[in-house]
């Protein structure tokens, strides 16, 4: 009779053990996925902003297309006041990168429409509408492209 | 250990979420978004893209791109034909009438393309949890008939998951508030997705669920709101600049972009300014174009669309056979019930009833699907549901305050200890009373008990350590312990039913603490103002004492009238923060002083002084013996 209490005492014991171990490793797990996560969250917040600061950004750059090679001290101050963005940009880690010329590829580029061009290869890029931008190496916003059909 | 997993395989966007020690949780995919669209492409270099990355070469790829393959899934190739006529993709009729979807020469089942969804899901997911996803509980619209669900269910199979349960979207969303768990009640899910508009009545209590009714529009959604905005301001661009920016590409990229932003601003503002600049140009130049949106402009735009929600509504509160009255519960689904405009309108449906929206909406699917993974999988019998101690615990000490040890919503079981000591010069016993609640001052909490520990040698007050510990245990029963490190006495105390307090009595505990923080702060500075003071005089006064002759007589006279000064105040129990400060700055001064004139002359070994000992050591006003 007592032996088999003992047997199945045993058989709890065991069994809760392996419960307070698996308890023990899922905290660790989690522990160790929250020290990656908190070391991701800043930057996360970080490249939120990022990404609407660049609309702003953009802005500026379709106001120098459309002046061109027009000089003036009023263009020349905006030339300024965009190359200033694009240096604190890049302090922080946000380069853009050329999309032109390349075949065009999902992870980097976004197809906004397509043209017929003879002499280019099929699905290459064509023509940029918005720059791509890369965040200390991953992609932060991939550039949106004209690719030839 | 392989995790189970619950799926929201939605039209547009599809959402993963896993149990994590009894809590869900949604899992980012391996682009680090919450929500991964449902769109699967095939490139002409064999490449098969998921998610994002197939929705950025849909423009190059039409044909290839598959998208709103649930619309087609376990349907009859003769049932689709108005879905045909929306995609630009192929559909052909398939063996018995199947839908197949034909691609650069091939067929797939709809089943194999949400099967690709599903696999880079669980892919995604197994990478960020860092363990194997296997299973699934998958949901699908509660109107899908059988060989919809058994599609969705061969689709789970060819992602290679093991499909627990096809459960239904409402039912889902219900589980995620628990609704289960309470008396039986009649639900309303009201989803507004991006493209589709789903009602449902359900039947929900004791661990049952029953859907008695469901109505929609499989054409109603978020998107259609964007799309009245963008109309609406290419029509005001055109009238005033005589170009439709809708026909340039580019232009219109960027006015969707904006207006989806405009509609999500207005759920939380009033107005708000939709800028584009240098959006287009003609032979006069660059064109701008900022203009303003106010909430009552959106919402006379899309009125009709909202009112577009109440036939189904009504259908589906009748098909049930009943009336707006007998709604208990209403659960709102779907990113565009954050809309105000559908709030009111849903208010207003249901006689005023406030609907539940603290889970997100856009995961409240995903949340119950992967509450019922856990239920399966056997995962919540293992894991022991735990209870948070509801209200902080501690004791009261020097000058009345409470000194917390387990603080509110703390996992239990727990044990937290601190190390205190005696108030006073030569105490021999402390009085630990044992306090619950929020509040600095002790008499504003709840008492739990009072227990004595005697036997302390006699000493300079701060100098005896008496180790305070609470220890919680699974059931919410707790045991206080002080002892003294000296002597190893120990006394206990044990309090049942510490964490089974009403709701009620919580609620109105937290916001009391809430209501009276700033006099509650007040009042706690006063008192470690009169205690600092006090401290210090003791301080000076011992100092005195050791210096005997040796000090200064003017310097004794000024300190023996501050520290009479003190003391005053403290029996007054003067609230004067100022002048306690004050004072204590100029006995530590005094204290300063004197130290110098002790340190000319041979010493004995100074007392450990009261404060300024290790971080965990407070003065206790533990109250004398006898």
């Amino acid at each position: 009779m007592a032996e088999k209490t003992i047997e199945t005492l045993e058989q709890d014991l065991k069994t809760e053990h392996a419960m307070y171990l698996r308890a023990l490793a899922d905290f660790d797990n989690y522990r160790r996925r929250i020290d990656r996560d908190r070391a991701k969250f800043g930057t996360e917040a970080l490249r939120d902003f990022m990404s609407e600061l660049l609309d702003v950004v953009d802005d500026l750059e379709r106001f120098l297309n459309s002046v061109g090679e027009e000089a003036s001290p009023l263009i020349d101050g905006v030339r300024f006041v965009h190359q200033k963005l694009l240096s604190l940009l890049e302090k922080e880690g946000v380069r853009p990168f050329e999309s032109v010329g390349k075949p065009f590829d999902p992870s980097l580029h976004e197809v906004i429409s397509t043209v017929a061009a003879k002499d280019t290869a099929e699905g290459t890029v064509v023509r940029e509408a918005r720059h791509g931008y890369k965040f200390k190496g991953d992609i932060l916003r991939p550039a949106r492209v004209v690719v030839a059909r | 250990m392989p995790k189970a997993v619950g799926i929201d395989l939605g039209t547009t966007n599809s959402v993963v979420a896993v149990m994590e020690g009894g809590k869900p949780t949604v899992i980012p995919n391996a682009e680090g978004s919450r929500l991964t669209p449902s769109v699967v492409a095939f490139t002409r270099t064999g490449e098969r893209l998921v998610g994002q990355l197939a929705k950025r070469q849909a423009v190059l790829n039409p044909e290839n791109t598959i998208y709103s393959a649930k619309r087609f899934i376990g349907r009859r190739y003769s049932e689709v034909q108005e879905e045909i006529k929306n995609v630009p993709f192929k559909v052909v009729a398939g063996p018995n009438d199947a839908v197949r979807f034909e691609i650069m020469g091939k067929l797939y089942a709809p089943e194999e393309i949400s099967a690709q969804v599903l696999r880079k899901l669980a892919d995604d997911a197994t990478k960020y949890l860092g363990e194997k996803v296997n299973d699934a509980v998958i949901t699908v619209p509660a109107y899908f008939n059988d060989a919809q669900r058994q599609a969705t269910k061969d689709a789970g199979k060819i992602a290679g998951l093991n499909v627990l349960r096809i459960i239904n979207e409402p039912t889902a969303a219900a589980l995620s508030y628990g609704l289960d768990k309470k008396k039986n009640e009649t639900v309303l899910v009201f989803d507004l997705g991006g493209g589709t508009f789903d009602v449902s009545i359900l039947d929900v209590g004791d661990g049952v669920f029953e859907v008695k009714s469901t109505a929609g529009d499989t054409h109603l959604g978020g998107d259609d709101f964007d799309k009245r905005i963008v109309d609406w301001v290419a029509d005001e661009f055109k009238r005033d600049n005589g170009i439709d920016l809708r026909k340039d590409r580019q232009a219109l990229q960027r006015l969707i972009e904006a207006a989806e932003k405009a509609k999500i601003e207005l759920s939380g503002t009033m107005e708000t300014t939709i800028s584009l600049p240098f959006i287009t140009a003609d032979a006069t130049g660059p064109k701008h174009l900022e203009m303003r949106l106010t909430r009552a402009k959106f919402e006379q735009l899309t009125a009709d669309l909202v009112e577009r929600c109440v036939g189904p509504f009504k259908q589906a509160v009748g098909d049930a056979k009943l009336s707006e009255r007998d709604i208990d519960e209403v659960i709102l689904v779907g990113g565009a019930t954050r809309m105000p405009s559908i709030q009111t309108l849903v208010r207003r449906l249901t006689g005023g009833k406030e609907p539940n929206q603290s889970v997100n909406p856009d995961e409240v699917v995903a949340i119950g699907a992967a509450i019922q993974a856990g239920v399966l999988a056997g995962e919540v019998k293992d894991v022991v549901l735990l209870d948070v101690t509801p209200l902080s615990m501690g004791l009261e000490t020097l000058g009345g305050v409470m000194t917390k040890l387990v603080d509110r919503n703390t996992t239990i079981p727990v044990r937290r200890s601190e190390v205190f000591s005696t108030a006073d010069d030569n105490q021999t016993a402390v009085d630990v009373h044992v306090l619950q609640g929020e509040r600095p001052v002790a008499r504003d909490n709840r008492t739990l008990g009072h227990f004595r520990l005697e036997g302390i040698r006699p000493a300079p007050r701060g100098v005896p350590q008496v180790e305070v510990t609470f220890d919680i245990d699974a059931n919410g029963i707790l045991t206080a312990t002080a002892r003294d490190k000296d002597t190893g006495k120990e006394q206990k105390i044990t309090i049942t039913g510490s964490t089974q307090l009403p709701k009620e009595e919580i609620d109105r505990m937290v916001r009391d603490s809430e209501m009276h923080a700033d006099e509650d702060r007040r009042r706690k500075e006063e008192i470690e103002a009169r205690n600092n003071a006090d401290s210090m005089g003791h301080q000076v006064e011992r100092q005195l004492r050791e210096l005997g002759d040796r000090a200064p007589a003017n310097e004794r006279a000024r300190a023996e009238q501050m520290i009479n000064q003190v003391r005053e105040l403290v029996r007054t129990q003067s609230t004067d923060i100022n002048q306690l400060r004050q004072l204590t700055n100029d006995l530590q001064q005094i204290l300063y002083g004197l130290a110098g004139a002790a340190s000319q002359a041979p010493q004995p070994e100074t007392q450990k002084t009261g404060t300024g000992g290790p971080d965990d050591v407070i003065d206790a006003d533990f109250r004398k013996a006898g």
